[in-house]
């Protein structure tokens, strides 16, 4: 299914979406310079996988030959923005 | 000389674990916090923990613990936990499941003279996760239409295969091991986020149940064992802000059912508590205090309790 690409404004929010679901942050209150890791978040390594699984779906409904890796994810210093730039090369 | 090198590795440790505090503390707040140990590790594909082997330990750092024992014969001895996994593969990396696999490598070293531990293990570990699970954020909206779908509770499946060799009793042994855990994003659920009313991560926690099948040699026969096993790991932050973590409190129980096998006759229970300081404030890098009692899969089945304190380095 082809769909409309999202921006990169569009990406941030939908990472920061699903981020949110994962840690129950309002998604208005997630700053881009948190990591992933590290508090307030705090994902350990099995979240970390569930997310890259969930953005996984998330990129495919755009891009079906992309994907999301559980290492892309668990990257130490991984945060909320540089994950959305990633999310947002692999979907455009 | 076994002291002496004590006191050196704990003096050296210090000024380590001071010069890493005082890096954190004086980080721009503008910026990311920088981690220099994570990033190297991150470059070549490392983890660093206590053990590889599905309990807490998995969830905890690697140690080198320098122990002073008022009341044992031996005063001081040395005690390493460490394990590494390098070089996890996604095996169906476009499927909407996710197989990892990975090798990992253990060593344990106690030089405790009644209690001499040196055992190292080579391994290969599988995750799958069948489905994402649902997911319900607080605020906003989802990207498309059915985004977050799943269900409520999703199981994560783990199986181990490892052979491992103690040194002192030149002996080989071998594991293999199947679990099942829920896995949630809902609050209170198992592996979702406590969290207090100022969004401060609290703790989590995970059950987890399955099967393990050990032989290992004794004397000159190989004897088996089997058990159904069921574990809970829980851990807590009591103290800690909003970007900082500090102080973590872990707690794990472990119930061995005897199904079959004479590598030991009875059901095996292991109970583990430990509390970690974190100078760098994001988990990495502290110092640490554990405590364990029952039979040890690792040494046959043998009792131990003891208590531990030193170094702790997660990566």
């Amino acid at each position: 299914m082809i769909t409309q690409r999202p921006t990169q404004s569009d990406v941030e929010t939908h990472v920061t979406w699903y981020i949110s679901g994962y840690t129950q942050i309002p998604p208005d209150q997630i700053r881009p310079i948190w990591v992933l890791r590290d508090p307030p978040l705090s994902f350990d390594d099995s979240q970390l996988a569930y997310l890259a699984l969930s953005l996984r779906g998330y990129v495919q409904h755009y891009n079906p030959n992309e994907t999301v890796l559980a290492t892309d994810t668990r990257k130490n210093g991984q945060s909320v923005k540089t994950l959305t730039a990633l999310i947002y090369q692999k979907v455009k | 000389m076994m002291q002496a090198l004590g006191r050196a590795a704990c003096i050296w440790s210090g000024v380590w674990l001071i010069g890493a505090a005082a890096a954190a503390q004086t980080a721009d707040p503008a910026k990311p916090p920088k981690d220099p140990i994570g990033s190297w590790a991150d470059g070549i594909g490392l983890s660093v923990r206590k053990a590889f082997d599905g309990t807490k330990a998995e969830k905890s750092p690697a140690t080198f613990l320098w122990v002073r024992d008022f009341a044992g014969a031996d005063k001081e001895y040395s005690l390493i936990d460490l394990a590494m996994k390098i070089g996890e593969r996604d095996l169906v990396p476009k499927s909407p499941s996710m197989l990892l696999v990975y090798p990992v490598g253990e060593y344990h070293r106690q030089t405790q003279e009644s209690k001499r531990v040196n055992t190292a293990a080579l391994g290969l570990k599988a995750e799958f996760r069948p489905i994402a699970p649902g997911i319900q954020p607080p605020g906003g909206s989802p990207p498309f239409p059915g985004a977050g779908t799943g269900p409520l509770v999703v199981p994560l499946f783990i199986g181990e295969a490892k052979i491992g060799r103690d040194f002192e009793a030149g002996k080989t042994n071998q594991l293999y091991s199947v679990f099942v855990m829920p896995f949630s994003t809902r609050p209170y659920w198992p592996g979702s986020d406590f969290r207090d009313r100022a969004h401060v991560f609290r703790g989590r926690y995970y059950p987890y149940a399955g099967v393990e099948y050990y032989r290992a040699d004794v004397g000159t026969s190989s004897q088996r064992v089997e058990f159904g096993v069921a574990r809970l790991y829980a851990e807590w932050w009591p103290v800690s802000s909003l970007e900082r973590q500090v102080v973590q409190l872990t707690g794990e129980g472990t119930y061995r059912r005897h199904l079959s096998g004479h590598l030991f006759d009875g059901n095996a229970s292991e109970i583990s508590f430990g509390a970690n300081v974190y100078v760098d404030g994001h988990g990495h890098l502290g110092f640490g205090i554990d405590y364990v009692r029952g039979e040890d899969p690792n040494q046959a089945f043998a009792f131990r309790e003891r208590t531990t304190a030193g170094i702790k380095i997660l990566l």
